[in-house]
């Protein structure tokens, strides 16, 4: 009885450390739903593997993100693509996010803050994720 | 020490943070109970043994493009864990021979998988994920959570209605045969629970480390506790609180998970050797 008790209480606290797991928190303030900026580059860079892995769950949501600006000429699409970069702090494991901008881009490897909505676009028949972006601040 | 705060306060927002620590303590517990067990077996290499045949598996898993590797690695695991604990005795290739051979081929066979099948852009981003496990913690899935509370419940089950014949098997696995247990059959059980434990703990820690959250923690409530429930029970608090700071630290201070975890269980061993050593100063 006592072993069957010990069991329970087990499952009882796997449970209670799962408690409000389904949720993806309180919606910060400015309209962002996901400020990965404020996070740890560990944190941040696994969120965006997450984001990237289950895109459907993201799509419409403001999320803001500080990385690395880089940009690469897609001969398929004969554009040019631009993405931030996130990358934990031994960059064992980095992770990039493309964006769109209507103004100015930076210059490569600038360190940028973005925010922008997640949306998918079709290119060379294949369909991708990018971050139609209302915001991008440069770090000096 | 507010920014620190607040830094923890955003992540434990996201709800992968919340699956890490949740599975980090359930790992760390179920790693550390059978710990003592493996230590005093003198089998606590088996781990690593193990580990880095899940390495291997992952690798051919990754390779089939399996949409869920635990269903391949599992069984692997677990058919290896068997073979190197129940024939380990009168095998032809003895104990620590089979864990070293078993270890490196299994590592080698995944690496040369994962070069020769694998698609990423990012391969060694991926191998070194899976040897030292820095982000996999943080990228779990919700299937992922309930498995691991599935498979933890299952282990300390196990552990718990079968305590005694596991204490048994530990100590005098002769005396136990002639005394009626079936130690055998608890051998086996064993080596199912470790291999479950050992491919619970990839996510965490990695490959590689393994064997220093089924190691450490027994080692250390020896350091301080004499008999096997009390060093249990200690070895389990004392993985589950290095596990929780080690997730703590790593989000704080940006630092790989797996080895902020195992950086705790080093610093929790030497603390737990200078208070075994205060206690046999003062009592003798």
């Amino acid at each position: 009885m006592k072993r069957i008790l010990s069991v329970l209480v087990a499952i009882c606290l796997a449970g209670s450390l799962l408690s409000g797991c389904s949720g993806q928190g309180k919606k910060p303030a400015g309209g962002v739903d996901l400020d990965l900026s404020i996070l740890g580059s560990v944190v941040a860079y696994s969120q965006l593997v997450t984001i990237l892995q289950n895109s459907d769950d993201y799509l419409g949501k403001t999320i803001k993100i500080k990385g690395q600006y880089y940009s690469t000429y897609f001969e398929q699409t004969g554009l040019i693509h631009h993405f931030v970069m996130v990358g934990d702090e031994a960059s064992c494991c980095q992770q990039g996010l493309e964006f769109i901008w209507k103004g100015g881009y930076p210059e490569e490897e600038q360190t940028i803050d973005i925010t922008g909505v997640l949306e998918t676009y079709e290119a060379i028949g294949n369909i991708y994720v990018r971050l139609a972006l209302t915001e991008l601040t440069v770090h000096s | 020490m507010t920014e620190m705060l607040d830094k923890l306060a955003a992540s434990f927002q996201f709800p992968i943070v919340r699956y890490a620590m949740a599975v980090g303590v359930l790992t760390a517990l179920c790693s550390s109970l059978l710990g003592v067990t493996l230590v005093l077996k003198r089998f606590s290499f088996i781990g690593d043994g193990l580990a880095h045949v899940a390495f291997g598996a992952t690798a051919i898993a990754t390779a089939v493009k399996l949409s869920n590797n635990v269903f391949l690695v599992l069984p692997i695991t677990i058919l290896c864990a068997i073979l190197l604990l129940r024939t380990g005795q009168n095998a032809k290739i003895k104990g620590d021979a089979a864990i070293a051979m078993i270890s490196v081929g299994a590592l080698a066979i995944g690496y040369l998988v994962m070069n020769i099948f694998s698609k990423a852009s990012n391969l060694a981003g991926d191998v070194c994920a899976t040897l030292f496990g820095s982000v996999s913690i943080l990228t779990l899935s919700t299937t992922d959570v309930w498995l691991c509370i599935g498979l933890s419940v299952l282990v300390v089950a196990v552990f718990l209605l079968f305590y005694h014949k596991i204490f048994a098997v530990t100590f005098d696995e002769d005396f136990a045969t002639a005394t009626g247990t079936r130690a055998k059959l608890y051998n086996l059980i064993l080596a199912v629970v470790i291999a479950v434990i050992i491919v619970l703990a990839m996510n965490l820690v990695g490959s590689l480390l393994v064997s220093a959250l089924v190691v450490f923690p027994a080692l250390s409530a020896m350091r301080v506790f004499k008999n096997f429930k009390a060093v249990t029970i200690s070895s389990v608090i004392i993985s589950v609180v290095c596990a929780a700071f080690g997730i703590l630290i790593s989000i704080v201070a940006d630092t790989p998970v797996g080895a902020t975890i195992v950086a705790v269980d080093i610093a929790g061993f030497f603390l737990f050797s200078a208070a075994g050593l205060f206690t046999r100063r003062v009592a003798g």
